[in-house]
């Protein structure tokens, strides 16, 4: 499930990292990531939920104080909120990248803000309701996209020209921690654990499931970048914005002759991939929104409307494309080194904490 | 029963009004006065009905007994013979009227059905059923007999679910004829058709029809549930029923499956769905429903699997067709011409070049005069149908290409998505299509490919967040089914297919067992 989700990163063309080092450092942030995600995956709260446990401690105690006392509450929705500016940035930032590819494929004649509204407006139908929703909508996305995505390596992999691999063994140290972040940000992917949070599966198997997950998104991420490398040339790959498309423009398959090309097949995956890794941000983003005000009201919509408002205002313009890039990549450090054991902490004390109330009504 | 007061105005009594609530109800009384205040109540029940035969004699023991049956829906002369004849010959052998509750009754009168009642309305709504009522002097209880006998059609074949192999039997809209042919097929002991009734007024009968140790209890007590909570006042047909049902009236896909044909009932049944047959009906109704389901034909059953496959990648080929062919083209056409290859863009351009309309007002025209040739088509007899079709498609199609209207490439299209939204087994599933097609349209229309695909988008979340009695709508591809997908999209081996859906939660997976294979 998560797989398909995390899958949605296949395609990190432009503003993605560049460059002989990318394959170096995407296997190394992908090591990286996964310590957060595998840390947040074993933290039992999620949302509102830890403000409820310590409500509910609180009236099993006879209407005492909440045991974490009013500063440890206040942490945590600080928490909460920075996370939510975290998924709202990486979620304008995602798009007003890909908006940027849509009109210069696509819809050269339509404004920005049009493009995101039309992306927003299907991440909010599929994230409004549940994330059982977007689960399921990622599936089919996988489900349909395997094959024109297994026909475009296929093919690509026959033209790609492996003597442009080599040079790919020669990483600039340079540029290597340049773009760690940038790969960070490829193979992110934390708000898909939340996902796992509040769900009914067994620890085991949403751990399996990450995994999994993890090592798909690294794959298909190396697969893209090899097949761009030996088609357009190491070079050729690394000055485009977007290199993928550039790649299944240049694949043809001859004697179909209906469509030739493989560009538009791909367009159409990336752009049904899109809403569905916006709305996975916006959910994120209402959650922890929701989570912020201790609303117990865990219908999403609602919350979404800020998250998708700021993202049409600032995806709109293309100058912020680089301010949004940074703080992504430092809102996404926040979530992996602070954030998540942060959250690791208080779900351990309010566990402990639900332990005890237990013991007191036993009492 | 409540009286209403004389109307002062005009002068006329108002005619007594049966309280369809049930408030009012008048219970058989073995007391003194008990027989005459019950047929007061049946008289002033009928009112000034004239099918309504309202007969009373007396024993020869000197109780006084009536019958109650309606003209045209029962065995009029097999009850007079059986019932008043009989009962005086018996009561004047017997000396005493307690006959009726006696073990040889329905041996010596020839009555198959016997059913005592001691609320005096509800055997009245049995006899407007068809049945007979009988009520005798000194009784607490009322009886019913079944010499119901209403007009129906034979048994034919489905004027909608035509096959090239298999059975050739439809229901009817008698419900006791289908669920006879439903029990033919299964004739498993624990086969359960449990009867009721939907509509206050109508009375409909509905029969739940499952398997008992297969079915999932949950899907069961559902659709008994719903049905219970129905509180409408008339039940016409299988499809009034299933909107009254459905777990959500605002999704645009249908939530419940249907089938004319008994052999499909009875396939779906042994498969673990609930079946439901109402009065008056040739659909049965197959609940959970799942698009897998309304994709599937019981041809595919009785073909060979490769053959069977090919014709099932076919129809899910052509659901996307119907889905989506006519916006693909105005995508196309309005916004990235440059994608088509350059033989099809220039064959494209020649043909557009004379028509004066935009890409979608083209569609739009001919999508409408379309569904207009299609809904009179269906209005018409079947002798002029063929005719309008004629007419319709070939000479105004033909006629509006050479005035420069629309371009022929563009009936190409729209012909081809006509002819698949027709492939498409399950009509209301087609339905369906052709309005999210118009959605489609307008999305591509405004915003080329990233329109439609975040339309298409939007339909799969519709889609993926419908239910059908606690199973997705998109099952087996949503919730992810492995063994379910494949079986969804081809028709396997019927040696291989061993396990029913796990989406079903039948409590019986297994289909085949112990079946061994003849390795000469």
């Amino acid at each position: 499930m998560c797989a398909s989700m995390l899958g949605t990163s296949i395609f990190p063309d432009g503003g993605a990292p560049d460059g002989s080092a990318r394959l170096l450092s995407l296997a190394l942030s992908s090591l990286v990531t996964l310590v957060p995600v595998v840390t947040l995956c074993h933290t039992r709260f999620g949302g509102g939920a830890l403000c409820a446990t310590q409500n509910a401690a609180a009236a099993a105690n006879g209407a005492s104080p909440p045991p974490f006392g009013g500063m440890a509450r206040l942490t945590y929705r600080a928490i909460m909120l920075t996370l939510a500016l975290c998924f709202i940035l990486r979620c304008s930032y995602m798009l007003s990248l890909y908006s940027g590819m849509i009109e210069l494929y696509l819809l050269e004649k339509t404004p920005s803000f049009a493009v995101i509204s039309v992306l927003l407006a299907t991440a909010y139908i599929i994230a409004g309701n549940s994330r059982d929703r977007i689960l399921r909508i990622a599936e089919l996305i996988i489900m349909l996209a395997a094959v024109p995505l297994a026909l475009l390596f296929i093919f690509g992999l026959y033209r790609a020209d492996f003597g442009e691999w080599r040079i790919l063994l020669q990483p600039d140290t340079d540029k290597l921690y340049g773009q760690a972040g940038s790969s960070v940000m490829c193979c992110s992917g934390c708000e898909c654990a939340f996902f796992f949070m509040d769900n009914s599966q067994p620890r085991k198997k949403q751990r399996r499931a990450l995994l999994l997950a993890y090592i798909t998104t690294c794959v298909l991420s190396c697969l893209s970048y090899l097949l761009c490398a030996g088609i357009l040339t190491v070079t050729g790959a690394d000055i485009m914005n977007y290199p993928l498309v550039e790649t299944a423009r240049v694949i043809n398959i001859g004697g179909v002759a209906f469509t030739d090309r493989f560009d538009l097949l791909l367009m159409v995956i990336m752009i049904a991939l899109l809403p569905a890794e916006a709305g996975v941000f916006l959910h994120c983003a209402g959650d922890s929104l929701r989570a912020v005000t201790g609303s117990e009201n865990t219908r999403i919509p609602g919350w979404l409307i800020l998250p998708a408002g700021f993202t049409a205002w600032a995806g709109q313009y293309a100058q912020f494309n680089e301010p949004l890039r940074r703080a992504s990549i430092i809102c996404y450090i926040f979530t992996a080194f602070a954030a998540v054991p942060a959250l690791f902490v208080l779900s351990r004390i309010g566990e402990k904490n639900e332990k005890e109330a237990d013991d007191v009504r036993t009492i | 029963m409540k009286e209403r007061p004389v109307d002062m105005e005009t002068g006329t009594i108002r005619e007594p009004v049966y309280d369809i609530s049930g408030k009012n109800d008048m219970p058989v009384s073995a007391e003194e006065g008990g027989f005459d205040r019950s047929l007061g109540y049946c008289e002033t029940l009928r009112g000034g009905s004239g099918d309504i035969i309202l007969r009373q004699f007396t024993l020869s023991t000197g109780a006084r007994c009536f019958l109650v049956m309606v003209d045209g829906m029962c065995d009029k002369a097999g009850a007079e013979e059986n019932i008043i004849l009989a009962a005086r010959r018996l009561a004047e052998s017997s000396g005493d009227n307690k006959f009726l509750s006696s073990d040889g009754f329905l041996q010596q009168f020839g009555v198959t059905e016997y059913t005592a009642f001691s609320s005096l309305s509800e055997g009245y709504i049995a006899a407007l059923s068809g049945d007979v009522l009988c009520v005798v002097e000194g009784r607490s209880e009322a009886y019913v007999f079944g010499y119901r006998r209403v007009p129906s059609r034979s048994v034919g074949e489905s004027p909608v679910e035509g096959a090239l192999q298999g059975p050739h039997e439809a229901f009817t809209e008698n419900l006791r004829v289908n669920t006879a042919l439903l029990r033919r097929r299964v004739s498993d002991p624990n086969m359960v058709i449990k009867n009721m009734s939907a509509g206050l007024r109508s009375h409909t009968p509905v029969a739940v029809c499952y398997i008992r140790g297969l079915t999932a209890p949950e899907t069961v007590t559902q659709v008994i549930g719903r049905i219970e909570k129905i509180s409408v006042d008339m039940i016409n047909d299988s499809g009034a029923l299933a909107q009254l049902i459905e777990d959500d009236p605002n999704c645009v896909f249908p939530q419940t499956d249907s089938t004319e044909r008994p052999d499909v009932a009875a396939a779906e049944l042994c498969a673990g769905k609930v079946v439901v047959i109402v009065g008056g009906s040739p659909s049965a109704l197959l609940l959970p429903a799942t698009i897998s389901g309304f994709m599937r034909v019981v041809e595919d059953d009785y073909q060979r699997w490769s053959f069977a496959s090919f014709i099932k990648l076919l129809r899910w080929a052509a659901l996307f067709i119907a889905l989506s062919g006519s916006a693909f083209y105005v995508a196309l056409v309005s916004y990235h011409p440059g994608l088509l290859p350059t033989d099809l863009l220039i064959i494209s351009a020649v043909n557009r070049v004379s028509v004066p309309f935009p890409a979608l007002t083209e569609v739009l025209i001919l999508e409408f005069a379309l569904e207009l040739l299609r809904e009179a088509s269906i209005r018409m007899p079947n002798g002029i149908s063929g005719a309008l079709s004629i007419v319709g498609g070939l000479i105004i199609g033909d006629a509006a290409i050479t005035a420069g209207l629309i371009s022929p490439l563009l009936v190409i299209i729209v012909g081809l998505s006509s002819l698949a939204s027709f492939t498409v087994p399950s009509y209301p599933l087609a339905s369906s299509l052709r309005l999210l097609k118009y959605m489609l349209l307008a999305l591509s229309a405004c915003f080329g490919m990233l329109g439609l695909v975040c339309g298409l988008l939007t339909v799969a979340s519709m889609l993926v967040s419908a239910s059908s009695f606690g199973t997705g709508l998109a099952a087996p591809f949503s919730p992810a089914d492995r063994s379910g997908i494949l079986d969804g999209l081809l028709e396997l081996p019927a040696r291989t297919r061993t396990l029913r859906p796990r989406f079903l939660r039948a409590l019986d997976r297994r289909r085949m067992g112990g079946v061994e294979h003849d390795k000469r």
